[in-house]
């Protein structure tokens, strides 16, 4: 990314009583607070010694609070890091401020989003929320009809479930000859597939042979390497309680 | 009884129009280990955090390999096995690394990298992936992607924004949500998957989606047995649609080789059944 702007991002800073100043943010990381080492020195009692800073990712200019007592604002939104926009309104203490991006050309619109018309790469904050409120998942479990295994059911919680004798398997079988991985079932969302080893045993679901992979439905009845199991759905939640 | 076999080929290339080529990989078929990573910053920091980061990994997963105490970086998952726990670690790790790097020289400022990788353990793929660097598998004579682009369009798509068809257009395409070392902390996003022999994987930057498309991919990769010459070709296409960005790719084939007796006996007796 290019290091020089045509015109500069500038910030325009509002005292409490009225005077107003211009201010270039000059380099990057950019420091905001009451101590006179500071880019912008604010003399506000409600500023922190070292209270906040611009930094540059790429083309971007985010704000970040550097854990100031009283906070720094974006719109009047707490923040703690946020990409800075055109015109956007930041407030430290009781000293407000202005944040023009290109104050140049921002009397032209069609040039506002021109710094994303490029080939070079940019971060931006994600906007998208986290997937933790997914409603209710499906679980699978494998109930052990027959055969020697360690436990009689097995919630299938991993991404890859192995069924074998290798010490990190799921589904351990205790015979003497057991293969390692005689089997594997891997979750793909709500659907789990099982497949075929290094180890060449044949899987058998409701009795006909799996050829590579088979995705499971619930009540498919699964034999390899001498154990027979049931393979079942049921609610994450339900499970879990 | 069979042991899983990988054979690979691998190519990058400046592409076009770019001046420099901040695309790296690592491939290493004996530890199954595959990486692509395509930096970004200025002057040449991008290709500064993208070989640091295929430095930086391989030698923590083998590092974990000889020391298995060695911490993990970063809070372990109970869903995923410990070898794609170790592989987000070693994600984290070059974040960290790269990011402190870029906070000590003001001229390394900002820099970054997607990566995408995977470490094959006995069948089971381990894929961590951050940015637009993508995974495809081909299978059974289809391709699917098993990566979500970490970018604003892919964001925009999900959101119903954009429709998937533009993605490619946008001006903003290149811009991403999440990259290696620009923050202090990364999210990995992880993935694990039982591998089938026949099966290929196909690790890209995004230079090579830009001029090829999934269809394109399949049909190198039935046109030829040889992985070397699939990514030549894959290179060679993608530098025909224009080659607008650095674009690189590998290509992975599965396969098993089948053990002699002796393998067998004595991988009982090294590890025998717990």
């Amino acid at each position: 990314m290019s290091q020089h702007h045509p015109a500069l991002p500038r910030l325009l800073v509002r005292a409490p009583h009225g005077g107003t100043r211009e201010c270039d943010i000059t380099r990057t990381p950019f420091t905001i607070g009451r101590k006179p080492d500071n880019d912008l020195c604010l003399e506000d009692p409600a500023v922190s010694a070292h209270h906040a800073r611009i930094v540059q990712v790429q083309a971007v200019l985010f704000l970040e609070d550097l854990s100031s007592t009283n906070g720094s604002f974006v719109n009047e939104h707490p923040i703690e890091r946020r990409q800075l926009r055109d015109a956007d309104a930041l407030r430290f203490g009781s000293h407000r401020v202005i944040f023009r991006d290109k104050p140049g050309s921002a009397m032209e619109p069609a040039l506002a989003g021109e710094g994303l018309v490029t080939d070079k790469t940019i971060v931006v904050a994600s906007t998208a929320t986290r997937e933790a409120s997914v409603p209710a998942r499906k679980i699978g479990i494998v109930e052990i009809l027959s055969g020697r295994t360690g436990q009689s059911h097995y919630p299938l919680t991993r991404q890859v479930s192995l069924i074998g004798a290798q010490d990190d398997a799921v589904i351990t079988l205790t015979g003497w000859f057991a293969p390692n991985t005689a089997a594997m079932i891997s979750r793909k969302g709500d659907a789990y597939v099982v497949s075929q080893t290094e180890s060449g045993k044949r899987i058998l679901v409701n009795g006909r042979p799996v050829q590579r992979e088979h995705a499971l439905r619930h009540g498919d009845v699964v034999e390899v390497a001498g154990i027979t199991m049931r393979f079942v759905l049921r609610d994450e939640r339900s499970y879990a309680a | 009884m069979h042991a899983w076999h990988l054979t690979h080929g691998a190519a990058s290339d400046i592409g076009l129009v770019r001046r420099v080529n901040e695309d790296r990989y690592h491939a290493d078929p004996s530890a199954g280990l595959f990486i692509v990573c395509d930096g970004m910053g200025g002057h040449r920091a991008g290709e500064i955090a993208s070989s640091r980061t295929v430095e930086i990994m391989p030698h923590h997963m083998a590092e974990a390999e000889t020391d298995r105490s060695l911490p993990l970086i970063g809070a372990s998952r109970p869903e995923f096995s410990p070898a794609t726990n170790r592989l987000a670690s070693a994600v984290r790790l070059a974040n960290h690394r790269v990011h402190q790097e870029a906070a000590r020289r003001t001229d390394y400022a900002g820099m970054g990298t997607t990566v995408v990788a995977v470490q094959l353990t006995g069948a089971v793929l381990s894929i961590a992936h951050v940015g637009d660097s993508r995974l495809y598998l081909i299978r059974d004579g289809a391709v699917q992607l098993l990566t979500v682009d970490h970018s604003l369009v892919q964001e925009q798509v999900r959101s119903g924004l954009l429709a998937a068809a533009d993605m490619t257009r946008v001006p903003h395409r290149h811009v991403l949500t999440r990259a290696v070392g620009v923050h202090p902390l990364v999210d990995v996003e992880l993935g694990e998957m039982a591998v089938l022999p026949g099966d290929i994987l196909l690790l890209c930057s995004d230079g090579l989606t830009a001029g090829v498309s999934a269809d394109v991919i399949l049909r190198v990769t039935r046109e030829s047995a040889d992985p070397q010459a699939m990514a030549d070709r894959l290179i060679a296409l993608s530098n025909a649609a224009g080659g607008t960005d650095n674009a690189t790719v590998i290509l992975a084939l599965v396969s098993q080789r089948p053990t002699s007796l002796w393998t067998r006996m004595y991988a009982h007796l090294v590890s025998p059944p717990a």
